[in-house]
């Protein structure tokens, strides 16, 4: 080989550019590594709402309207039976009937508008959950029509000797409506990830005392 | 020198080729059947008062009435007690349907009430179903008359038609193409704001189930 004029000038001129370029990239992602800027940015704290509160769920629009206990004679003149019940405005922005559902319990989930009620505190557990119905003048109804608004009640039998409690507290999930592949999939709840739904508010209510309902 | 001029050509008629395959495989997807046309049910349409024949059931929609509330008859059995009154935030719409089958016994699935904006009512479940055109079984011979009920607001009543299916498949089976009959209800703007202004105070779901 030849070296050409010059050539003891030319092998002095290390090519350092690319090497520094990626020490220097090295060194700020390591920075910035250790700095935490890395980690996933942590999702929005739950809004913190109270009564008469409006969130966007998705597929609903839901007003808390309050929290209440009450007392229904017991039938066959047995002992007076206590609820509480969580009193809702939905109304239906999605394009289909759906149902008021009902909330998750001992964890298996809920489904359709109450699936959304993700967690009360404190608990209430009965066998079969509580009772979920479209409140109206004569006949309860347990559908969401679609641009309607709702009156949508969720009753909780009190265990006999239980007082109602003070105030409750519900965790709310909102809905999205996913694109499907092959077919239709429909709402469902809002989950990071596979995780469990995410918690977009909490809502306190405080519960009033009703004599009859 | 020659000779490159042929292959040349050769090698630009093979990518004009190419090229002119992709765009035509291209364009052939939009001739492919879309989601719902290979999953959706086959439809049969018609208009008010004539009598719609899907494949196994034949459905004509007689008239159309509004009303604030809806009262059964008497529904002895049920839950929701006798005589017990529905209402609703918007109004109620009652079709009466006739309906017939062409074979076999069966019954129709709670119909749907499709509007122009393109939402789907289903009938409402707060008057008892064995009253509505769910209750009876629909036989070959005879047309069963009974109404079906939906709870809409009442600007969603302008252009709305009224879908009427059988229940699906007795042994639990899922079925392709399932028939349907969509019938227009004939409701402009004019008629629909006259059905809501003469609407009537309660609707009585007749007799027994």
């Amino acid at each position: 080989m030849t070296s050409p004029p010059g050539g003891a000038a030319t092998r002095r001129r290390r090519p350092v550019a690319v090497p520094v370029a990626a020490l220097v990239a090295a060194a700020g992602l390591g920075i910035t590594a250790a700095l935490g800027g890395l980690d996933e940015a942590p999702d929005d704290p739950p809004r913190r709402l109270g009564p008469g509160a409006v969130l966007d769920q998705g597929e609903f629009t839901t007003r808390f309207v309050e929290s209440r206990a009450t007392t229904r004679p017991g039938r066959y003149g047995g002992p007076d039976k206590r609820y509480l019940e969580i009193v809702f405005q939905v109304t239906n922005k999605g394009d289909e009937t759906t149902g008021v559902g009902a909330p998750g319990q001992g964890g298996k989930p809920g489904y359709f508008f109450a699936g959304s009620l993700l967690r009360m505190t404190p608990e209430i557990r009965s066998d079969f959950g509580p009772d979920v119905f479209v409140q109206a003048d004569g006949v309860p109804g347990k559908q969401l029509h679609p641009g309607m608004e709702s009156t949508v009640v969720v009753r909780y039998e009190l265990p006999e000797g239980r007082r109602p409690p003070g105030q409750v507290r519900l965790d709310v999930g909102t809905f999205e409506h996913p694109e499907g592949f092959t077919q239709e999939i429909g709402w469902l709840l809002a989950k990071d990830d596979d995780g469990p739904p995410v918690v977009a508010a909490q809502v306190t209510l405080p519960v009033r005392r009703k004599a009859a309902g | 020198m020659a000779r490159s001029a042929p292959g040349r050509w050769r090698r630009l008629g093979g990518l004009l080729t190419g090229a002119v395959l992709a765009t035509a495989a291209v364009a052939a997807q939009s001739f492919a059947f879309s989601r719902d046309d290979y999953s959706g049910p086959l439809t049969w349409t018609g208009g008010l008062g004539e009598t719609v024949t899907a494949s196994r059931i034949s459905v004509r929609a007689e008239g159309v009435h509004a009303a604030r509330a809806i009262e059964a008859g008497t529904s002895p059995g049920t839950s929701s007690g006798t005589g017990q009154r529905a209402t609703t935030k918007g109004i109620f719409l009652v079709v009466d349907l006739a309906a017939t089958s062409t074979r076999v016994p069966q019954r129709i699935a709670p119909p749907v009430l499709l509007t122009e904006s393109g939402r789907r009512y289903a009938a409402t479940d707060k008057v008892n179903g064995d009253l509505t055109i769910t209750g009876p079984f629909i036989q070959w011979g005879w047309w069963v008359r009974k109404a079906a009920v939906f709870e809409v607001p009442p600007a969603e009543l302008a252009g709305a038609r009224i879908v009427v299916h059988p229940q699906e498949g007795n042994g639990g089976l899922i079925e392709p193409s399932a028939p349907e009959v969509e019938i227009d209800l004939g409701l402009d703007e004019a008629a629909a704001a006259r059905l809501v202004s003469t609407a009537k105070d309660v609707h009585t779901l007749a007799g027994k189930p």
